[in-house]
């Protein structure tokens, strides 16, 4: 046996070993939004319910950020887990596509008494027709929180109605303060509290059961501006603040006092412990009603489902009516208050919570005393929360309205920002003097522009939407039929088998080319040892590449066999294009690598000038300077999303304040105009150490008698850097612009870390999706809304754009030209 | 080339103006690590703890996560790392000094592999993989990158100075093939391995996007994964986050300092890629 042969034995074994580890059978729960203690406190249960049912829990946290795509790709890879809390509508998405079981269907017996459990309308949102494909699990409702010393200082009630609480906030930012919305801030999945007291839904389906939106109706546009105005118009320490929303309201500094808090229910469980100094100093009430006079109180929640592929449904099944049981109820609503520093609240929807003779359990909890008036609001938002079906394509339609409302407030805050300028005021003094009455003009003005851009931007995205829905609901009745013939579609031919019975016969053909020719024959340890890299090429790259191709003219979801792809001729080039998405994506990486290139490569220039130099502790200074480039760019993105952090929190924008270069602080990650703007920061600074790398060795070759020469003739260092060390080095900076250029459309991973993807509900790239690149998009088509047609589609598109890039560099090299 | 003194001056202060710019991200982070919880959510940032504290470092020992990730990260990167020096020195020799009927031909259809960025085999990967039954296995992070074109056409390089002779005497002497390759090309090819070794490992240590899609059981993730999950598990502990991502760079750094000159000579190496 050759070293070779064993070092595959041992790769293959451990391999082997490894799944056959992974294989012991245990319940997997995975839980949207989980954090450490979730871990620690669903652990624990699981251990308590192994006790009595002898099966182990695995408990795994899911970020808000990509819960989607794993839930999706495990359910694709047929590897989902037994069971999984989701957003609400999950559902209804992996419903329709058959990845959930119908309770209903599977236990018949006994889903009456889980059903039991719950309000009957709350289950609508849970089911696909009569279905039933999941249970709610928690919920998320709105909470104003207010300083009452600063409420009585400015003779201010807690606000009851939305006009109340637009008053209340003009008349903080008259005396300097601020708000802070930080949850159902410009959150698209909030809309329905400012919408629903109306009885508009975003998007639903109408009485004949067709796919509709509400964007066009005069009352819901009303909502809408209502809540852009509320959002945008007062002022705020932004919406980026790593949690540190206890330390602005705790604040009594002025600049970033914020008397205002508006969160999720949970806080004041944190409040207790992290602020014991301002106890009495702050009351808690619900989210007011609108001018109707009737309120909505749910911002958002998650749901409970189980997968199609668990082997263990029944335990599945178990462990939910385990969880929905009360004392266990109990048990979790108590950890969640004991959390120290980190305590929230859990609402959940089971209706016994809330029942009167459930009473003594909340009059007999100390920690919930001070907000008893919550558990009062929950009972009420409890007996009425009405829910209704999901629609299929609302995933895919609802980015337009959130991009919309994105693209508004990026509008407001520049009109705001220009207004001020023209008083010589900063955008807080403006936006305070509104407070006081002064400028009533224009704010006048800027409200009616913004009435304005929500009718103009509403008009222009339903139909679109309307389009998508459409042709969702068309898609959603062709998997219906797949799901129902699962088992054949399995097993049908498709073009990854086919594909692999090409490159099988390739293979055969190689080998039988090495074994026809005797001359062949006897150089038979040549072709061994090219063998693995070729073969790895033909079945990690060629095939591969074949169906990529193959996949960018069909419609296919990856949660159905492949056999399911249809063939769509090429609808999916036409549709990223038609669709201005493809085009939106090239025009940020056009921009993005206009930017970066040219900056990078002057910045480097300068500095591997500068390093050529017979320095002293060269390794020191080159350590310095190169260190970048082998750090991870995920961990350099996550040190930079927190240093880019809203308010003065984020150090740059603390040194920016101090060195009174800004008179507002910036919100770099949350507006639209400056989020890419970061992202190249970020890749500039991460950039230069390879370019001054490239530059160094390529200043290394000019010829020292060069220098010498221009010395002599009197030529000061900065003309001897600019006559003679850039002209040589020619080539390296036409090498490094082409190489910035393919990279800059390949730039993923830091957009997806700024961007939050693995933390927040923020389910873009960026507000308004002002980092969605290439990779990006084709990501989002592949694993986020699984279009895997049209993500293939963008990939080859990609590939066309980088081939003609390769292919002038290398003409431009065989000329000779640089 | 030299500098007058007010030159060197003027070089050391523009360095030493840049320096801190790279430096600050990774000031902020060591500094953060080390803060208390309450220091991070103060509303005016400190440039400096005012109490040191590893409580950061405890709290990812509770999750446990980030350590376990660190130890699957290195165990991959180990196996890319041997895996990819073998098969590459390997192919690099028969493609640099044996003759035979299509190298020609293989070596070019090898190096058009390069044409092809991996983002437009991202999707019709994963379909393969999950043909293969190697989703949410570390197959996929390993296996296909092992015989890297690149890594190829830089030991066929390498290995093409090697002198012929060397090698012709050896087999009049009657050494195997193999007998040539481990007593002869291995020996001589220690830059090169160094190089290939290097680059593999930055390469499977940092990356990113593949581990994202393929793996779906916390207990095999990688370390970028898991420090971009903070993001979201420590929401509101910057302290934690800036521990996690001190646990995944400084380790590279330390090896960055000592191995400093092959380092940057592999990385330079990539420069000839396009």
């Amino acid at each position: 046996m050759n070293p070779l042969h064993k070092l595959f034995a041992v790769v293959t074994l451990t391999l082997l070993a490894l799944t056959a580890f992974a294989a012991e059978p245990v319940l997997r729960f995975w839980m949207v939004g989980a954090g450490l203690e979730d871990t620690e406190l669903y652990t624990r249960l699981g251990r308590e319910f192994e006790k009595t049912e002898h099966v182990k829990v695995e408990f795994t946290p899911l970020p808000w950020g990509s819960f989607k795509m794993k839930y999706l790709v495990s359910m694709a890879a047929g590897l989902p887990p037994d069971i999984g809390v989701t957003n609400n509508g999950g559902p209804y998405d992996y419903g329709v596509v058959g990845g959930v079981i119908d309770l209903r269907k599977e236990f018949p017996d006994r889903v009456r008494e889980l059903e039991s459990r719950y309000q009957p309308k709350t289950l609508p949102l849970a089911s696909v027709g009569d279905r039933l494909c999941g249970v709610p699990f928690d919920t998320t409702t709105p909470a104003i929180y207010y300083r009452t010393d600063t409420f009585k200082k400015l003779g201010l009630s807690p606000p009851k109605t939305v006009a109340d609480l637009n008053h209340a906030l003009d008349v903080l930012d008259g005396a300097g303060y601020m708000t802070l919305f930080e949850f159902p801030g410009a959150a698209q999945w909030s809309l329905p509290m400012y919408t629903m007291p109306f009885g508009k839904v975003s998007i639903h389906l109408d009485a004949k059961g067709n796919p509709t939106v509400d964007w066009l109706d005069p009352q819901y546009q009303d909502a809408i501006v209502e809540a852009l105005n509320l959002w945008w118009m007062h002022n705020s320490p932004g919406s980026n603040l790593n949690g540190s929303g206890t330390g602005v309201f705790g604040s009594d500094e002025m600049g970033t006092a914020t008397p205002v808090y508006i969160t999720a229910t949970g806080a004041f469980a944190q409040l207790h412990r992290t602020r014991p100094d301002l106890d009495g100093k702050w009351a808690m009430t619900t989210w007011p009603k609108a001018s109707n006079g009737r309120s909505y109180n749910i911002m958002a929640g998650t749901a409970a489902v189980i997968f199609r592929d668990s082997h263990l449904k029944k335990e599945a099944f178990d462990w939910l009516m385990y969880l929905t049981s009360l004392p266990v109820q109990h048990e979790i609503i108590l950890d969640h208050l004991h959390r120290g520093e980190n305590s929230d609240f859990f609402f959940s929807t089971i209706v016994q919570n809330y029942a009167p003779e459930n009473d003594s359990f909340w009059n007999n909890t100390p920690e919930i005393k001070p907000d008893l008036e919550l558990v009062k609001a929950f009972k009420e938002i409890v007996a009425s929360y009405d829910t209704q079906q999901g629609v299929q394509g609302s995933e895919d339609a609802a980015p337009l309205e959130s991009n919309l409302l994105d693209s508004i407030g990026a509008y407001i805050q520049g009109r705001l920002q220009d207004m001020a300028a023209k008083h010589q005021l900063s955008r807080s003094e403006y936006v305070k003097a509104f407070g006081q009455g002064k400028y009533g003009e224009e704010h006048e003005q800027i409200e009616r522009e913004i009435r304005d851009k929500v009718a103009s931007g509403y008009r222009e995205i339903t139909p679109r939407a309307m389009a998508i829905l459409l042709k969702a609901r068309d898609e959603g009745a062709e998997y219906a039929r797949v799901v129902a013939h699962m088992s054949e579609a399995e097993s049908a031919v498709d073009a990854l088998k086919v594909a692999k019975w090409c490159a099988f016969l390739i293979f055969l053909g190689g080998v039988a080319f090495v074994f026809s020719k005797p001359a062949n024959r006897a150089k038979l340890i040549s072709y061994a040892l090219v063998a693995p890299p070729m073969v790895l090429a033909l079945v990690f790259v060629f095939v591969p590449a074949a169906v990529a191709l193959y996949l960018s003219f069909t419609h296919y979801n990856p949660v159905l066999p492949l056999s399911a792809a249809e063939w769509t001729g090429d609808s999916n080039y036409r549709d990223i294009f038609k669709s201005g998405e493809l085009p939106k994506s090239l025009t940020h990486t056009f921009y993005y690598t206009v930017v970066t290139v040219p900056t990078g490569i002057v910045i480097s220039l300068v500095f591997a000038y500068l390093l050529n130099a017979k320095l002293r502790a060269q390794r020191w200074w080159r350590f310095l300077y190169f260190s970048p480039m082998v750090t991870g760019v995920v961990s350099v993105a996550l040190i930079f999303s927190l240093l880019f952090l809203d308010s003065k929190l984020g150090w740059i924008n603390a040194v920016l304040l101090k060195l009174h270069l800004v008179k507002d602080p910036i919100l770099f990650l949350s507006s639209e105009k400056t989020f890419l703007p970061c992202v190249m920061a970020l890749a500039i600074w991460q950039g230069l150490a390879f370019t001054i790398l490239i530059f160094l060795a390529g200043l290394q070759q000019i010829p020292q008698e060069m220098y010498e020469a221009a010395e002599v003739d009197g030529a000061g260092e900065i003309r001897r850097f600019w006559n003679i060390a850039v002209p040589g080095l020619r080539p390296q900076v036409f090498f490094v612009t082409v190489l910035g250029c393919i990279g800059g459309l390949q730039v993923f991973d830091t957009i997806y870390t700024l961007a939050g993807k693995s933390g927040g509900a923020s389910a873009r790239f960026g507000p308004n999706d002002a980092g969605q690149t290439v990779v990006p998009l084709l990501y989002h088509y592949g694993f986020e809304t699984f279009e895997m047609g049209k993500s293939s589609a963008v990939a080859y598109v990609l590939f066309l754009l980088i081939l003609i890039l390769t292919l002038v560099q290398l003409r431009v090299y065989k000329r000779g030209e640089v | 080339m030299r500098r007058t003194r007010g030159e060197m001056f003027r070089t050391y202060l523009l360095l030493s103006l840049g320096g801190v710019l790279m430096a600050f991200p990774f000031y902020f982070m060591i500094i953060t690590s080390f803060k208390p919880k309450a220091e991070v959510q103060q509303v005016t940032p400190t440039f400096f703890p005012h109490h040191w504290t590893v409580e950061p470092y405890q709290e990812l020992a509770r999750d446990g996560k980030v350590y376990q990730a660190a130890a699957n990260s290195v165990i991959i990167a180990m196996l890319s790392t041997i895996g990819t020096m073998f098969v590459c020195t390997l192919a690099g020799y028969a493609f640099a000094k044996h003759r035979f009927a299509g190298r020609d031909f293989f070596f070019v259809v090898l190096l058009a592999t390069m044409m092809i960025p991996g983002a437009v085999l991202l999707i019709p990967s994963f379909l393969l993989f999950r043909d293969l039954g190697w989703l949410d296995t570390w197959a996929p992070l390993i296996v296909p990158g092992l015989g890297g074109a690149f890594g190829v056409f830089l030991a066929r390089q390498f290995i093409s100075s090697i002198p012929d002779s060397l090698i012709e005497s050896a087999r009049l002497e009657g050494a195997s093939e193999l007998r040539i390759i481990f007593r002869i090309i291995f020996p001589l090819s220690k830059a090169l391995l160094a190089t290939l070794g290097i680059l593999s490992f930055l390469g499977s240590w940092n990356s990113f996007l593949g581990p994202l899609i393929i793996l779906l059981t916390e207990s095999r993730y990688t370390l970028p994964l898991v420090v971009a999950l903070l993001q979201g598990r420590f929401a509101d502990r910057q302290n934690v986050e800036m521990a996690g991502a001190m646990v995944s760079i400084i380790p590279v750094l330390i090896l960055f300092f000592f191995f400093q000159r092959q380092v940057v000579a592999s990385l330079a190496n990539t420069g000839l890629k396009e």
